[in-house]
């Protein structure tokens, strides 16, 4: 049931701290980050001596652009250490994600970003309408993946009850969500979507008692949203985050649901033009770009996010001050999100190498049925046929689906397919057909 | 005494195979025994041909886009007769021999079958044939097939 909007904050002193004062704390975070990480750690220091640019030379928000880029493959190439700003003694927790080819990244959390981390999901269930009178029910894998324990930190934190269900085994969600009155629902928007149609074929919906979800790990559109809100009669607010700079969290929607605050207390962020780096305007539409400013684990300076969107600076009506990022329109690089997973197409690549019968073609096609995500990966065979035998080639499928379950973390629907049979554009074969109407215009 | 047979891979889509029949007709080719395994994925297409069509049948396959490959497997003379067909079965499951699979030509000799064995050891099959008096059937043989 909908539930009165009305506008709780959490830190009310920060979310809606005065523009001014809030740029003199960005100032003074950003200045102890870029020396923290000058100081210790060489990828740093060696890039901005590179640039010439000392510590000292960072004073404001506004001197940021002379700062150098981080990317993804930064973590990969400094895998797992190499970025520490903390010593592995501080460091209480190791978080990851999938990296572009088959290692993963991880980042390391002291206790303070695990404190920083829970903060900005509290802040972001607040939004939602949560308090310590809120049952929540969290669907997001727990372990390694920022969702499962990001979502349990922030309802902790406000003092909700956390039912800690993780993800899969939807008969046991509905019971669960039915039974014990969840009023609150995290997981990924389209998990919700097929729980919410689970819950609807089996007549159960008028037994669920949420006022709102959480919902993130994922682009999503306006056109779901509204699905969601219809089919559970509830709030559905979005959220944002990334495991390098901190996990969900990071933005947050309020009841306004017009783009996602950003926690400028703890990140700043930017529009960049993805070609040339250049920072651009407010409003206008480029690749974000983040910088942590309190974590001390493994800050990002400049974390390239190849997630497009623009930002909004207009005052919005719930009364915080805190920046609005628009939703994701696409992406500069071609990575896939799938049932909350990122999925790089050249991970699949790495799965195919030293396979006996198989060509280096490849295409992933995603689709989105009964609101789950599917990925069937594609496979060419060489015009050489390594065997007559049915249960050789069937072997060589289960092969290549474990290796992408292993690499990816997901589970694939493989084909093979006749050599030379994948589309072909300029001698290449295309890599990625997506058939979900994920793109927000 | 092993014969060769070409397989192809065919993807599970309508109108697969008889496009592969057409490639091999338009050339000539003719098909003297034949068998399909399918899954629910694709299919393997496995098929006897004089000798002198083997590697034009290869060819034609690859630069049409198959997968495809030449391999060796063992054709016997079966007896048209009750147990016929087990006595062979039984001689190789004492031997501890595996069958992947077998199908038949479409053309018989005689009182005689023509069967054709995959088998998970192909030398130690033919030396159980030949000590149990059991005739395998050529490459020339096949070739001669009017």
């Amino acid at each position: 049931m909908k539930q009165e909007k009305i506008h709780k904050i959490w830190s009310p002193a920060i979310e809606c701290m005065d523009r001014a004062k809030l740029r003199e704390l960005q100032n003074e975070r950003l200045r102890a980050t870029v020396k923290l990480e000058y100081e210790n750690v060489p990828l740093y220091r060696a890039r901005m001596d590179a640039m010439g640019v000392k510590p000292e030379d960072i004073k404001t928000v506004d001197d940021l652009k002379k700062l150098p880029f981080t990317e993804k493959t930064d973590l990969r190439d400094q895998f797992p250490y190499g970025l520490l700003a903390a010593k592995l003694t501080d460091i209480v927790r190791i978080q990851g994600s999938s990296g572009t080819t088959g290692k993963p990244i991880v980042t390391g959390y002291t206790q303070n970003d695990i404190d920083v981390w829970t903060e900005m999901v509290a802040r972001s269930l607040t939004a939602a309408g949560g308090d310590k009178d809120d049952v929540i029910q969290v669907c997001y894998g727990y372990g390694l993946f920022t969702g499962g324990l990001g979502a349990h930190y922030g309802a902790s934190a406000i003092g909700a009850t956390v039912i800690p269900m993780s993800a899969g085994n939807t008969q046991r969600q509905m019971m669960m969500m039915t039974e014990l009155g969840a009023t609150m629902l995290c997981c990924t928007p389209s998990y919700a979507t097929y729980l919410g149609e689970t819950l609807k074929e089996a007549g159960l919906l008028d037994k669920v008692k949420l006022k709102s979800g959480v919902f993130g790990a994922e682009p999503w559109t306006e056109e779901m949203r509204q699905h969601l809100e219809e089919l559970f009669d509830f709030d559905a607010c979005d959220i944002y985050g990334l495991t390098e700079i901190g996990g969900p969290g990071v933005a947050f929607e309020c009841l306004e649901k017009a783009g996602m605050h950003v926690n400028e207390d703890h990140v700043i962020a930017e529009i960049i033009d993805p070609e040339t780096g250049e920072p651009l305007p407010y409003g206008q539409k480029g690749e974000l770009v983040f910088t942590t400013i309190t974590k001390t684990g493994m800050p990002m300076i400049r974390y390239r996010t190849h997630d497009i969107c623009s930002i909004d600076a207009k005052p919005c009506a719930c009364g915080r001050t805190f920046l609005k990022i628009s939703r994701l329109t696409g992406r500069t690089d071609d990575m896939l999100v799938i049932r909350g997973v990122n999925v790089f197409p050249s991970q699949i690549e790495t799965c195919l190498v030293g396979l006996e019968g198989v060509a280096p073609f490849y295409c992933l096609i995603v689709d989105r049925v009964n609101s789950t995500d599917k990925l069937e990966v594609q496979v060419e065979l060489s015009d050489e046929i390594f065997t007559d035998k049915v249960s050789e080639i069937e072997e060589l499928r289960s092969t290549i689906a474990e290796r992408i379950k292993s690499v990816v973390g997901i589970a694939a629907k493989i084909t093979l397919v006749a050599p030379k049979s994948l589309p072909r554009s300029e001698g290449k074969a295309k890599r990625v057909i997506d058939r979900r109407n994920l793109t927000n215009v | 005494m092993y014969i060769h047979q070409i397989t192809v891979f065919l993807e599970n889509m309508k109108g697969t195979l008889s496009k592969l029949t057409s490639l091999l007709a338009d050339n000539g080719i003719d098909i003297l025994a034949m068998t399909i395994a399918d899954t629910s994925g694709f299919g393997l297409v496995r098929f006897i041909v004089r000798e002198s069509d083997n590697d034009q049948s290869l060819k034609l396959l690859k630069e049409s886009g198959y997968a495809a490959r030449k391999n060796h497997v063992i054709c016997v003379r079966v007896p048209n007769e009750p147990g016929g067909l087990n006595k062979i079965l039984c001689l190789l499951d004492e031997a501890g021999i595996s069958i992947e699979y077998l199908y038949s030509f479409n053309y018989s000799e005689g009182n005689n079958a023509l069967i054709i064995f995959r088998l998970s050891d192909r030398e130690k099959g033919l030396e159980i044939f030949r000590d149990n008096g059991i005739s395998v059937f050529s490459q020339a043989e096949i070739n001669a097939i009017q």
